[in-house]
């Protein structure tokens, strides 16, 4: 089978040795290359293999333009391999320019803080049943405090992204929002901001001490590929 | 006190997985044999990154990639 790590722009920088010390190649269709490994077989779902995926991704990257593929994918021809180029010229070239060099960086912002998520339990089923009124009452107000965290919560979030997102020329929120988990978010940067931008992560755990800011990368733009439409997934499911 | 943690492995693990698995270009109708494998190993991950103790975990998660592939038991 055909291994596929990712879709690159020209270049000459290919690894030698990839997944299970497969060699790396690649197949040009019109200005689009797919790097490759021929393997024997499936390769196991293990995370030292996802680095393997992962190393193979970085050093191509290391001189190219490129669309990190998803850990798995397999072909079962170059035939195959020719034919997803072609098919999908169109967006992988696009998202190829629209991506160019730029990197991408990761932040989970999780709240410290041990106390303040200890949400106040509301006392819905206990003492006061007797009276339909009160029990609507505290029910109520537990709704209330429940959506005024949310509100501040969602406040605190934003006062992290904000300033982040406008160092990045695009940046996406990555997960729902937990009461341990503020913040879970992808940010696409130029080589050249990932200085500043762990400065301003600095910058900001440090004026919320009661917060971890946990920043990752650079990281290949695996949060920026776009997706297929319809029509190019019909197209697809026809060759 | 800055902790962005920009050299810590094991959340560069967990972050990497999130990515690798979940992320990047989809090729549909591929073969994605191993599609299974990968889905528990997901699956794992996702647990990890939300579980409450994520933060306290992540931290002394130096057995990481010792502890991790139990989710991949086939």
């Amino acid at each position: 089978v055909i291994y596929l790590y990712a879709i690159a722009a020209p270049g000459s920088c290919l690894p030698p040795r990839g997944l299970l010390a497969a060699p790396v190649a690649e197949l040009a269709h019109d200005a689009l290359y797919a790097i490759f490994s021929p393997l024997a077989a499936p390769p196991p779902a293990m995370p030292n293999v996802v680095w393997q995926h992962e190393q193979v991704i970085e050093a191509v990257m290391a001189e190219r333009a490129l669309l990190p593929v998803r850990f798995g994918t397999l072909l079962p021809s170059e035939a195959a391999l020719r034919e997803l180029l072609a098919v999908r010229h169109a967006r992988f070239q696009a998202d190829l320019v629209r991506i160019g060099r730029q990197i991408e960086v990761g932040l989970r912002v999780l709240n410290a803080d041990e106390t303040a998520p200890a949400a106040p339990p509301a006392p819905l089923s206990t003492s006061d049943t007797s009276s339909g009124r009160s029990y609507m009452a505290a029910r109520l107000a537990a709704t209330r405090a429940e959506r005024e965290r949310a509100t501040q919560a969602a406040i605190l979030a934003e006062a992290i992204h904000a300033p982040l997102a406008a160092l990045a020329s695009e940046s996406v929120q990555r997960t729902m929002r937990t009461d341990k988990l503020l913040l879970s978010a992808a940010y696409l940067i130029n080589p050249a901001q990932l200085a500043p931008f762990q400065k301003r992560v600095a910058q900001l755990q440090a004026q919320h001490p009661m917060l971890r800011l946990l920043g990752t990368g650079p990281w290949p733009p695996y949060s920026f590929v776009s997706a297929p439409n319809a029509d190019e997934l019909l197209r697809e499911q026809q060759v | 006190m800055p902790q962005s943690h920009w050299n810590d492995r094991d959340v560069s693990l967990l972050e990497l997985l999130d990515r690798a698995l979940d992320k990047g270009v989809i090729v549909w109708g591929d073969l994605t044999l191993s599609v299974a494998d990968v889905d528990l190993l997901y699956v794992g991950v996702r647990l990890l990154l939300t579980s409450v103790e994520t933060a306290e975990r992540t931290k002394r998660m130096s057995a990481a990639t010792a502890e991790l592939p139990s989710y991949t038991a086939s």
